[in-house]
């Protein structure tokens, strides 16, 4: 097997709370190979969300190695760490969180202008065309349902062609009809670009459809189950 | 709509109406003395104001009662019931109390009607309380009077700012096309005005002033909506340069919550009131230095070339070199030594200058500061009997004297009547303390006296008044006294010799320089050469240092102003922390946030500081045109001295951006240290 997308290496996390260390995750081991879909379920604090951040260089582990294609990056400092987020890393997160100045278009956009001058007008476009909302380009946040939000968000964690696009509880708060649209999309992005996805989720119908299921409990990797019968185009070289 | 509208067509008048009216209790209230002079004794213009006033308080009264009756109706909790309520109240009190005060005035002066039409009712519209009750033996109205000005001032506050807040309740698409028009009107205006109307007036025309302060009101109205209507496109020209510009003017247009909005306006405000005030007080300083300057450089040579104690005897030849120096404009000589001064009623000390009449108007400008009198009198004495008697308004008694004297010196041979009485100028103030006219006569006491058996005994000169001058110091108009410089000479007894030359130079800052230049030529003949700055060090020095220290009070103005603008930035950050996260998490540095937020108070101070510096150029612009009078007994000008420095502009300009730049920092930093993980984490 060659090197894999991200290496996960002995990652622990303490927190430090009211002057009383809390160890969230207790030695964490994961490989994620180019191309994969993965999806992290597991009881509510049992440190998903800090995987995730972990692994999206918002946060750096207490102890442990975190390699992106054989580097480290848990040694950057933080201006090139930035840099490695914008063109490497696409989130969505679970509340959407879109820039509310901003049109739905710029929001996606927005990886792109902060990386420098190009201006990433046609692609955003035709991302946004991609997840379905060619018609609400102009339109601010607070004038989008919370399902086109949510596919915004998707658009502008793909703007920069990220080799790992991260997602925590995308579809928690949205009902299970636009849930199903959005989860489709996923698998639809992946099967048609290539895009590696590792996405936390509580929702057990689309934890059943992904090939890669990892369990957490109490900071543990419980179990890391692949699917006998990989959908698909799953696994594809990106 | 079939929703109800808190703003009714009624509370829309009642805004404009009462927005109005304030204005106009505003403008009569400044101009009242004018007012007041134009139509005492002519009642009918008083029957007229007060009609008029009647109506105006009558039509409130009318309007905010029909107004109240509507927000009655509106159903409790309905969106701006409690502004329209209180717009409606405030509006009717103020309409009650002044009618009602009207009313106890006009009752208490009903003694003399005319008394009332030209004095009581003015006072009471016009604030001119001392006038109105000199005569009346009513002790308890002056305090009545003052109650109800500060209960009309008070609730005058109240509309201004109810009649704002209500202006908020009228749809937006309305008051956008409000204000279409309002613009469409105001172009026009401001067409006609420029076309029509001058900027600045001719001296002592009061139409021509009107539609001088008219013209630059208008011009600045849509100057200000001009700037407004850019503020838009402006930005998002700002918006184009990059991504960091883009956030930054984009946080800046958003809708704010309550507390910031109100934070950012104030600041915003806050950094124009003070870099207003800071360049305004500047200007008026520097105009106090412009005036003093003039006035120096009018009344002194820009170069004295002189002995420190001895007088020049071979000085033809240093005032033909001086004139022939490149950038010496003229050059003229000098005799000077104090004296004492004596009329008929009093006696005072002065410095007696000996001027060659011929030259002296090239360097100093003594012919133009003549009130009265002529220079030429100097060396025709005899003609200032010609005029004076046509020219000076005196007693008969004193034209009787003025004719015997004149019939006198025309029967004399030329020359004695040449050599008995020459002509003598003297300051203004001087004047005053003698009680001089010009052709009086005085006694002039030279400490050059004969030797007598006794010791010194003190030479004394028979002159006449030959002119008098205003330079505006009153040093100098107090204590100067020119004569013809043979006359002198001879008097003194310094046949041939002259103290000084007084030069003038071509660019009065050069003037150092040339002095040098000058000092180089003469050598070393024991001759000192000094230039204005030199001569004026102390003064100009003490100037210098009143500004400075003014720069550095009201630059603690501008200091606090960054204040606000440090703790709006603060609350910007608190709010936008999210966003913060958002960004930072999809790549942007710490540096790129940093910037960010410091271009956001940037923009902050540069509006404040773009409205403060123009506010500053339109009230400077104002008081240098128009100018505000003050009183000369006190201050010894007659105007208040403005002058517009464009290097003060910049370095107001840029202290207030480098003061807002410095408030902008630490919010910066403290955004750029927001933790994506701890800004995203839990909403
Ligand atoms: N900044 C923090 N300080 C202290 N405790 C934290 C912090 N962040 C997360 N935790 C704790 O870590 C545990 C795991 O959190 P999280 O990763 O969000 O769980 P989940 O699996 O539900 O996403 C929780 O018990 C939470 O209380
Ligand atoms: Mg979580």
């Amino acid at each position: 097997m060659s090197d894999p997308l991200v290496s996960v290496q002995n990652v622990t996390k303490t927190f430090q709370h009211e002057g009383r260390s809390l160890q969230v995750l207790k030695g964490i081991d994961l490989d994620i190979g180019s191309g994969e879909m993965v999806t992290i379920v597991g009881p509510s604090g049992a440190g998903k969300s800090t995987l995730l951040h972990l692994i999206g260089t918002l946060d750096l582990p207490t102890e442990g190695r975190i390699l992106y294609g054989g580097q480290d990056v848990t040694r950057l400092g933080s201006s090139d760490l930035a840099e490695f987020r914008n063109r490497s890393i696409g989130f969505v997160f679970q509340f959407h969180h879109l820039l509310p100045e901003f049109t739905a278009l710029e929001n996606v956009m927005m990886p792109g202008l902060i990386q420098g001058r190009r201006r990433y007008d046609a692609r955003a476009k035709q991302l946004l065309e991609e997840v379905g909302l060619s018609e609400r380009l102009t339109h601010r946040p607070g004038e989008l349902s919370g399902g086109e939000q949510q596919r915004v968000a998707l658009a502008r964690a793909l703007l920069m062609e990220p080799k790992l696009v991260l997602a925590d509880e995308p579809t928690g708060n949205l009902d299970s009809q636009t849930s199903a649209s959005v989860h489709s999309l996923f698998f639809d992005l992946n099967r048609r670009h290539g895009i590696t996805f590792l996405i936390v989720t509580h929702s057990r119908d689309f934890a059943d459809m992904m090939p890669r299921r990892v369990s957490m409990k109490d900071g543990r990797i419980d179990s890391d189950e692949r699917r006998a019968q990989p959908l698909e185009n799953q696994g594809k070289p990106a | 709509m079939s929703q109800a509208r808190p703003l009714g067509l009624r509370t829309a008048v009642l805004c404009g109406f009462g927005l109005v009216h304030v204005a106009a209790v505003l403008v009569f209230g400044a101009t009242s003395t004018q007012w007041f002079q134009a139509s005492i004794g002519n009642d009918l213009l008083w029957l007229r104001l007060a009609i008029g006033w009647a109506t105006c308080q009558l039509s409130l009264a009318l309007l905010s009662a029909a107004v109240l009756q509507r927000a009655a109706r509106l159903p409790r909790g309905a969106r701006g019931r409690a502004r329209t309520v209180a717009l409606g109240i405030s509006a009717g009190l103020h309409a009650l109390i002044t009618s009602t005060s009207v009313g106890i005035l006009l009752w208490a002066a009903r003694v003399s009607m005319g008394h009332v039409l030209g004095g009581t009712v003015a006072s009471l519209l016009f604030g001119l309380t001392h006038l109105a009750y000199a005569d009346l033996d009513l002790s308890w109205l002056p305090t009545l009077y003052e109650t109800v000005t500060t209960l009309q001032g008070l609730s005058s506050a109240l509309i201004v700012v109810l009649s704002m807040s209500c202006w908020f309740l009228v749809p937006t698409a309305r008051r956008a096309r409000f204000w279409w028009g309002f613009d469409a009107v105001l172009a026009v205006a401001f067409v006609l005005v420029t076309t029509l109307f001058p900027i600045s007036s001719a001296e002592g025309d009061e139409t021509s002033l009107l539609r001088a302060v008219v013209r630059v009101s208008v011009t600045t109205i849509f100057g200000v909506r001009v700037i407004l209507r850019l503020v838009g496109p402006l930005l998002s020209l700002f918006e184009r340069i990059g991504f960091r510009s883009m956030v930054a003017a984009r946080h800046l247009r958003a809708k704010k919550t309550g507390f910031l909005a109100a934070s950012s306006t104030l600041s915003i405000l806050a950094v124009a009131v003070s870099s207003c005030m800071l360049i305004s007080v500047l200007s008026v300083m520097g105009g106090f230095r412009a005036d003093l300057k003039k006035k120096i450089l009018g009344n002194h040579a820009h170069i004295v070339i002189d002995k420190a104690y001895e007088e020049l005897d071979d000085w033809e030849p240093l005032l033909t070199r001086t004139r022939e120096t490149e950038g010496v404009v003229g050059a003229t000589p000098f005799l000077q030594v104090e004296v004492m001064v004596s009329s008929l009623s009093n006696r005072a000390g002065a410095i007696l200058r000996g001027i060659d009449a011929e030259t002296v108007s090239e360097v100093t400008d003594l012919a133009q500061n003549l009130t009265h009198g002529k220079l030429e009198y100097l060396q025709h004495p005899e003609r200032i009997l010609d005029a004076s008697i046509d020219t000076t308004k005196t007693g008969a008694l004193d034209a009787m004297i003025n004719d015997a004297e004149h019939a006198a010196a025309k029967g004399l041979p030329d020359e004695t009547k040449e050599d008995s009485m020459p002509g003598l100028i003297v300051g203004q103030e001087l004047a005053r303390a003698l009680r001089l006219v010009v052709g009086d006569r005085v006694t002039v006491v030279s400490p050059r006296g004969d030797l007598g058996p006794t010791g010194l005994i003190p030479k004394t000169r028979p002159f006449r008044i030959a002119g008098i001058f205003y330079s505006g110091m009153y040093e100098y108009d107090m204590k100067h006294a020119y004569i013809d410089l043979s006359v002198a000479q001879r008097f003194l007894r310094s046949e041939g010799r002259i103290s000084g030359v007084e030069v003038k130079v071509e660019e009065v800052e050069d003037a150092p320089a040339l002095a040098a230049q000058l000092a180089s030529m003469v050598g070393l003949s024991g001759l000192r050469v000094r230039d204005w700055k030199m001569m004026n060090q102390q003064l100009f020095g003490a100037l210098a240092l009143e500004k400075l220290a003014m720069f550095i009070t009201l630059g603690i103005a501008v200091l606090i102003a960054g204040f606000s603008v440090f703790g709006t930035l603060t609350l910007l950050v608190q709010e936008k922390r999210r966003e913060v996260g958002i960004l930072k998490a999809m790549g942007t540095s710490a540096r790129g946030v940093i910037r960010i937020f410091v271009i956001e108070g940037l923009l902050i101070g540069a509006a404040g500081g773009l409205m403060g510096l123009g506010l500053g150029f339109v009230l400077t612009f104002a008081a240098e045109h128009f100018g505000i009078r003050m009183n000369p007994e006190v201050y010894y000008i007659d105007k208040l001295p403005v002058h517009l420095d464009p290097t003060e502009f910049a370095v107001v300009g840029a202290a207030t951006v480098l003061v807002c730049l410095a408030a902008t920092l630490f919010p910066a930093y403290q955004a750029s240290r927001v933790r994506p993980v701890d800004a995203l984490r839990y909403d």
